[in-house]
């Protein structure tokens, strides 16, 4: 056996590998060579930009000669300096903004990346629009978009600028089968504020939804009475998730038929809509249900029992009471959890 | 006699440039899909405004698990660090696991400890635990005091109490970025299939620290330190980068990781008979998520979301390097069945492959490649051309990759933007071909010997510290 490789075969190689290395280490010096000269070369952009800027956050003057100084810069430093401006506007001075970049042309190019067949173009786009504004005609199909990123940035501008049209869209979009729809879907709505609780409570009504635990995630946080209304009919759903879920909105709602359903769901077959309904009644403060507490302390699942625990610490005198004759419990597990919550300092239990 | 002897060297020959072969295709892979990964990276992180999620209710609770063990020195300012970590929902448990010096005492003063009654299911076996303690400053913080039980067993105590969906498990030593948890966090808020994510890992060496915090990161100006940090980028910035995009990864490292509470407890938490009890989570982790059907993705981020200490001496980076080849060793014994399995998909047939062939088996290789050159010339059979050669492109292609992930780590948002900074690691990254990699080779085939050995020891790790005046150079 004889290996059979000619030394001019390895010598290319050889060579070849030389011209790797040495255009990574040009790459290497390049690369910090050509971002020193980037710094350099828009420094007096940037002097003559500031006080404009500033002036833009102030009183919303010069907002055309900022946004002609705006243009000088590449795209990238542009967006950088109105994300900026973005973290001291709010409100309708947000507007100025749009004009900023408008001006700039940034806009109209944000727009153009918003309909590009790449996805990282199609990314950078609806966030420079989330950023400004606008794209109110093609940003909403985006929430339909393939990539991941791009749909939940499409998110974040319905929660900024979407229409209740645009939201409805939003929460369709939680009805899919889609890996992505939790988080950045959720957040977007509860950001959106009162304006998705029509969409919301509408969404909830539907007859063909699949999974309705994230949008009742979203209406505990919204915490409106259309929610609570329309997250009833979820109380005798068959998955135990949503009925949990469906008993955090009712805690949200926290009136007093709040605190009847949650007793009603002391005797749930599933922990996790006892421990949610336990966890509620503490919030709550609802005294009344002290004893029935107390009782859930002896609860087959660890959850309930601590959940019951902390929640009648919550209660205050008449908590503690409950919690100190549990000490005498003929439950072991009563005993115990009592004995452990009653030693919380106040700061952790409450 | 000497008929066979060459027979066996030109055999040897034969399967040393299939294995060079092997693994460099391997390694180009892994290099096209790291740089393929860095431009969505790039994509992905401009202008994030990954601080909104500081205000979101729906970002999911994550605990911070940090064992300690006789960190009385500094384990004021490494819970202070953390506690102050940029995330909305953040719970810290530090578990005192048996220390023999005053760590916990230290902590009741500083952080105004009162002991509780341990409100906790004990769903993981572990050592007695003595006490619990709760903060009166700071709710988030909980410290567990029990008996010694190594690292793995502290985990298991601080999983048991923690109350995160996520958790995120720390060396003690480790610095973390303040905003590292809002980066880590990002895979498991784009994707239901995530059950673990990792980041990189950077060699604090040389930079100046203070309050548990590190400012200026500054490449190693020593020998040794300096070529592990360029190590490290390799390792991370293209290996397990790589592997995001080829089959996901099979190791998330010890000293920051962050997983899902329930996956990690329905595996059965760390195991403490091994020296690789990271890798060997991550390994059943995947394992279990491939036979249940359940989530089983586990992700890499490249932002740099935390840094160590790395060993200064040759002496203790050989045990660290002998342990962590038994360690690697252990595991994929542990889990044989699914390598070459193609039930497991791409972890079976890609990733455990890879792991077997080029990271257990390559300084195998190499040393019989060393005996191989001697035997040849004790027989004056070495053809010295070829032998240069293939020398230079053995050692090319280490360097030219070594380079490669410093180039990566300027791509993906460099931490040493000074040009001086680069040259030092552009330095060290020639360095490393020249006596350090073959010290390397040593040390593993020396842990693959204790392996197969039984022995199962971690030896000391001794650490000069972090020195809170060190200036920068």
């Amino acid at each position: 056996m004889r290996l059979e490789l000619p030394l001019e075969t390895l010598g290319l190689i050889v060579a070849g590998m030389a011209v790797v290395v040495v255009m990574l280490l040009a790459g290497l010096v390049g690369g910090t060579v050509v971002a020193r000269w980037r710094g350099r070369r828009f420094e007096r952009v940037h002097r003559e930009l500031q006080p404009r800027l500033r002036q833009v956050a102030v009183d919303g003057s010069q907002v055309r000669s900022a946004g002609r100084w705006l243009s000088r810069l590449p795209w990238r430093a542009q967006v950088d300096q109105l994300s900026e401006l973005t973290s001291m506007l709010s409100g309708a001075s947000r507007v100025r903004l749009q004009q900023l970049a408008a001006t700039a042309g940034l806009l109209e190019r944000a727009q153009g990346w918003v309909g590009s067949r790449r996805w990282h173009r199609r990314l950078r786009g609806v966030r420079v629009l989330a950023m400004v504004g606008g794209g109110q005609d093609t940003v909403p199909g985006l929430l339909a978009d393939p990539h991941p990123e791009v749909r939940a940035h499409a998110a974040d501008w319905v929660a900024e600028h979407g229409s209740a049209e645009d939201l409805a869209v939003t929460l369709v979009a939680l009805n899919g089968d889609e890996r992505l729809r939790d988080y950045p879907l959720v957040d977007s709505l509860i950001r959106a504020g009162p304006r998705a609780s029509r969409p919301v409570a509408e969404f909830l009504e539907r007859d063909d939804l699949d999974d309705p635990v994230p949008a009742l995630t979203v209406a505990a946080e919204l915490v409106d009475a259309r929610l609570a209304a329309a997250s009833m009919r979820w109380i005798a759903a068959p998955d135990p998730v949503a009925r949990a879920a469906a008993a955090r909105v009712v805690v949200a709602r926290g009136d007093a038929t709040a605190s009847e359903w949650l007793r009603v769901w002391l005797a749930d077959e599933d922990a996790r809509v006892r421990a949610a309904a336990v966890e509620g009644l503490g919030w709550l403060r609802h005294w009344p249900a002290a004893p029935e507490l107390a009782a859930a302390l002896a609860d087959p699942a660890f959850a309930v029992r601590r959940a019951a625990g902390l929640a009648l610490r919550r209660q205050g005198g008449t908590g503690r009471l409950y919690l100190r004759r549990s000490l005498n419990s003929s439950d072991p597990f009563a005993v115990d959890m009592a004995r452990q919550v009653l030693s919380l300092p106040d700061e952790v239990a409450t | 006699m000497t008929a066979v002897v060459s027979w066996a060297l030109a055999a040897f020959s034969v399967f040393a440039v299939g294995f060079l072969i092997l693994s460099n295709v391997y390694q180009s892979a892994l290099l096209v899909g790291a740089a393929v990964e860095i431009r969505r990276h790039r994509h992905v992180v401009w202008q994030e405004g990954r601080r909104r999620l500081l205000s979101s209710p729906a970002a999911p609770r994550i605990s911070v698990l940090a064992p300690a063990y006789s960190e009385e020195a500094t384990i004021r300012q490494s819970v202070r660090a953390l506690l102050t970590l940029a995330y909305p929902h953040l719970e810290v448990v530090v578990v005192n696991d048996g220390s023999p010096d005053a760590t916990l005492t230290t902590l009741c003063e500083e952080f105004a400890l009162t002991p509780v009654h341990p409100v906790y299911e004990r769903r993981l076996g572990t050592r007695p635990v003595r006490g619990l303690w709760r903060s009166r400053l700071h709710p988030s913080l909980v410290v567990v005091d029990k008996d010694n039980g190594g690292k793995a067993d502290a985990l298991n105590a601080a999983l048991n109490v923690a109350s995160g969906e996520l958790v995120c498990a720390l060396d003690a030593d480790t610095l973390i970025e303040p905003d590292a948890l809002l980066r880590i966090v990002r895979p498991f808020l784009r994707g239901n299939d995530v059950v673990a994510a990792g980041g990189t890992i950077g060699v604090a060496n040389g930079s100046a620290v203070r309050d548990g915090r590190l400012h200026e990161p500054r490449p190693p100006r020593r020998l040794v330190p300096g070529v592990q940090c360029v190590e490290y980028l390799r390792a991370f910035l293209f290996g397990r980068l790589g592997w995001n995009r080829l089959g996901g990864n099979l190791i998330v490292s010890g000293a920051f990781g962050l997983f899902r509470r329930e996956a990690v407890v329905d595996v059965g938490g760390y195991v403490n008979d091994t020296v690789g009890e990271d890798m060997e989570l991550v390994a059943a982790v995947r394992c279990r998520g491939i036979h249940t059907g359940e989530p089983a993705g586990v992700a890499f981020v490249p932002d740099p979301v935390a840094w160590t200490e790395a060993p200064e001496t040759l002496r203790v980076l050989g045990r660290q390097r002998d342990r962590w080849h038994r360690g690697l060793a252990d595991v994929l014994w542990r889990h044989r069945r699914m390598i070459g399995n193609p039930r497991y998909g791409a972890l079976g047939t890609l990733v455990t492959p890879y792991f077997v062939l080029v990271e257990l088996l390559g300084p195998l290789v190499e040393a019989l490649g060393l005996a191989a050159l001697v035997g040849a010339l004790a027989l004056g059979a070495v053809n010295w051309p070829f032998a240069a050669l293939f020398l230079l492109v053995a050692s090319g292609w280490g360097l030219a990759l070594s380079l490669t992930a410093v180039v990566l780590e300027h791509a993906a948002g460099t931490r040493y933007p000074r040009p001086r900074d680069k040259a030092l690691l552009a330095a060290w990254a020639v360095v490393e071909n020249v006596g350090y990699r073959q010290l390397t080779v040593w040390w593993r085939l020396r842990g693959v010997v204790k392996f197969l050995r039984g022995v199962g020891q971690w030896g000391a790790m001794e650490r000069r510290g972090f020195t809170e005046s060190a200036q920068p150079p």
